[in-house]
């Protein structure tokens, strides 16, 4: 018996040393042991990795996750009694200049659409710009603010697939002119194209037809190129879209799973963003959104902070 | 929570935010008694406002025929429904509004349609409430009803959608009272779908954010009545300022008909949000089914209504619908004439308070013809 224990603790050693990158990564992980800080564990990846984000086979792949639980937002109504999803499964990773968050939680359904009544699953990532204790984890308060980047499976969709709009919810759809849209691309083609958009947007009638997309509502990005969005906010009902964007994200729904990556530059050189730097402590929580169960908004699951160490190159 | 004062349930009552009134209220009085429902008010809006895509089920205005009718479908039975008894006494609600009866997680008591529930915008048209039994057409009097309600955004004086609004993204403007939902703020959480007890604010799937009515701010800013108004072709409503509980004016038209002849009443006011379209209850309907909708005062509402041909101010005022695009702020009556005026004193209405009878001979010699309708 013993020998066998020995044999497979050689077995998953090999295992463990063949990936020249994430073995220092995993094994940083793995000292972490009962530690209950998420650790940044450094790969040595070019930072291409990071800015397009291959999320089955990133530097994240073959770290060992830690899981962190989460908890209704009941504090502040809308809310909801209890959580829609349990936990998230945390992997994260540096190089140096990058930092690179994987993040899984179990989620039969994949919801990406937009309607009446209809949400999209989402994710959110925060950083306290002050310490930890002085943040609070629902959109921090007055002075105490957090960067939050913000994926959405719905913005996910616009990106792989292409804007996602009437059409799509409704493939049959049948109108004889909108104003604005010229009347001979409907109903077959998909008028929502960046293309089409543009030219759309480009006429009076077509920006009154589309308010919030003339306005330039980040919510209405019709030519949206990243399904993740950098805000900032200062307690409930603050959240701003920052003017300078520096995530990247990228997504997977399989197995009954998400797996939702977010990166960043460790300092992206923004004041709105939260610098990290290696060595460093810093803390970060996680929110999730169940689109099939109703959540948007404040009706969502959250953790409090964790505290975030990037660890050093070994 | 902050207490307000609700005269139209005559009460204070619990609302998120300070009681705050605006300068002006902007109001509406629908006599249900004229409609029938052409719906041309839906299309002038449809077709100035919401045309775009993405607003296909959007119906800024709308309007269906009760008992049955309901966009989306039944709006108004299901918050009926969720906020249990709503008795009065005298005119005060015992009942819960939709800010005292909160659930655990919202800020206001609601439901949010279902996406089918916008699919048949005028499902129950002129449908009666039973059968006509075999006869009854031929001896007059029968039992069946039915009548048209045009809806519009209410422009509440406590907006449930503002209330419910986490971003804060819904407005009520002070010059006005028009309720607004920034375009630029939203972010599409529809709370205030879910919140606004008459379903008039819509989410626009194309652009991922919330519509409502922007009561034609543009034209009213220039003194001019809303789309909807202006294109009645049966003359049902009438646009202007509703003055604040103890200030009514009596030669304010809208005052006349709301504050002091009391023919004009709040849409469900039980829901609490002191809504400002009034409506003229129709007469022919039963009274039990009135009071749920409009309150209390409905026979008296409909006395005074019925009376109004023999009260000179009361028809003066009734006579400013659906004469002039112009706001009219003021209005009387001289001799055989309502004179209505705007907001500069401008007279821009001047019509008889009663239409002469004119008979005219069953045979015209001019055209040598036999004319069917001779008065």
């Amino acid at each position: 018996m013993k020998r066998l224990q020995q044999k497979l603790i050689v077995v998953l050693s090999v295992v463990v040393l063949v990936g020249n990158a994430q073995n220092t990564a995993a094994e940083a992980n793995r000292a972490a042991g009962d530690d209950t800080r998420l650790i940044a564990s450094y790969v040595d990846t070019p930072d291409s990795a990071f800015e397009q984000p291959d999320v089955a086979n990133g530097p994240w792949k073959a770290l060992r996750s830690k899981k962190v639980i989460l908890l209704p937002q009941n504090l502040t109504p809308p809310s909801r009694f209890e959580p829609s999803t349990d936990e998230v499964n945390v992997r994260i990773v540096h190089n140096g200049a990058w930092i690179g968050i994987a993040v899984t939680w179990k989620d039969d359904e994949r919801n990406h659409t937009t309607a009446s009544g209809v949400f999209s699953d989402a994710l959110a990532i925060g950083f306290p710009k002050k310490d930890l204790t002085a943040t609070s984890p629902f959109m921090g308060g007055h002075g105490a603010g957090m960067e939050i980047n913000y994926w959405k499976a719905l913005w996910q969709q616009d990106v792989d697939v292409g804007y996602q709009e009437v059409n799509d919810l409704h493939p049959n759809t049948v109108a004889d002119e909108y104003v604005g849209f010229r009347s001979e691309s409907l109903p077959d083609s998909n008028p929502a194209s960046s293309a089409k958009m543009s030219e759309v947007m480009a006429t009076p009638e077509g920006r009154e037809g589309l308010p919030a997309v003339a306005i330039g509502n980040p919510m209405s990005q019709v030519d949206r190129t990243s399904p993740v969005e950098q805000s900032i906010a200062e307690g409930f009902g603050t959240l701003t879209t920052q003017k300078q964007q520096d995530a990247r994200a990228n997504a997977l729904h399989a197995d009954g799973k998400w797996t939702v990556v977010i990166t960043r530059p460790l300092d992206t050189g923004d004041t709105a963003d939260v610098p990290l730097a290696v060595g460093k402590e810093s803390a970060i929580n996680f929110a999730v959104w169940n689109g099939g169960e109703g959540d948007v908004s404040g009706r969502k699951s959250y953790t409090m902070f964790t505290p975030l160490l990037i660890a050093e190159k070994e | 929570m902050p207490k307000v004062k609700n005269w139209q349930i005559n009460r204070d009552m619990d609302y998120p935010y300070e009681d705050s009134r605006p300068d002006k209220q902007i109001a509406y009085i629908f006599d249900t008694n004229k409609c029938i429902e052409c719906q041309t008010c839906t299309i002038a809006c449809k077709t100035t406002w919401t045309s775009g895509k993405g607003q296909e089920q959007i119906f800024w205005n709308n309007v269906e025929t009760k008992p049955y009718g309901g966009y989306p479908q039944a709006w108004d039975v299901k918050l009926l429904d969720k906020l249990k008894a709503q008795r009065w006494k005298g005119d005060s609600y015992e009942g819960k509004t939709v800010f005292e009866n909160v659930p655990f997680g919202d800020q206001v008591e609601g439901h949010r349609p279902e996406e089918d529930d916008y699919a048949h915008p005028n499902l129950g048209e002129d449908e009666i409430t039973g059968t006509v039994e075999g006869g009854q057409y031929f001896t007059g009097i029968h039992h069946q009803w039915m009548f048209y309600l045009a809806r519009i955004c209410n422009h509440c004086t406590y907006p449930a959608c503002l209330a419910a609004c986490p971003r804060k993204a819904i407005y009520k403007r002070d010059e006005d009272g028009i309720v607004l939902v920034d375009q630029s703020r939203c972010r599409g959480y529809q709370e205030c779908v879910k919140a606004c007890p008459y379903k008039k604010v819509f989410y626009n799937a194309m652009t991922r954010t919330s519509e409502k009515c922007i009561g034609c701010y543009p034209r009213v800013e220039k003194g001019l009545q809303p789309r909807c108004v202006e294109s009645c072709i049966g003359k049902i409503r009438l646009q202007g300022w509703l003055s604040k509980p103890g200030e009514a004016r009596a030669d304010n038209p809208i005052d006349q008909l709301v504050h002091i002849k009391k023919v004009a009443l709040p849409l469900y006011p039980q829901y609490g949000t002191e809504p400002n379209v009034y409506y003229i209850p129709p007469v022919h309907v039963p009274r039990k089914f009135l009071e749920q909708m409009f309150g209390p005062s409905v026979e008296t509402a409909i006395e005074n209504y019925m009376a109004a041909k023999d009260d000179k101010e009361a028809l003066a005022a009734m006579l400013m619908f659906g004469n002039t695009p112009q706001i009219i702020t003021k209005c009387k009556h001289e001799d055989s004439h309502a004179v209505g005026f705007n907001d500069k004193g401008e007279e821009v209405v001047r019509v008889p308070l009663t239409e002469p009878f004119i008979v005219r001979r069953h045979y015209d010699e001019k055209f040598k013809s036999f004319r069917l309708n001779t008065a």
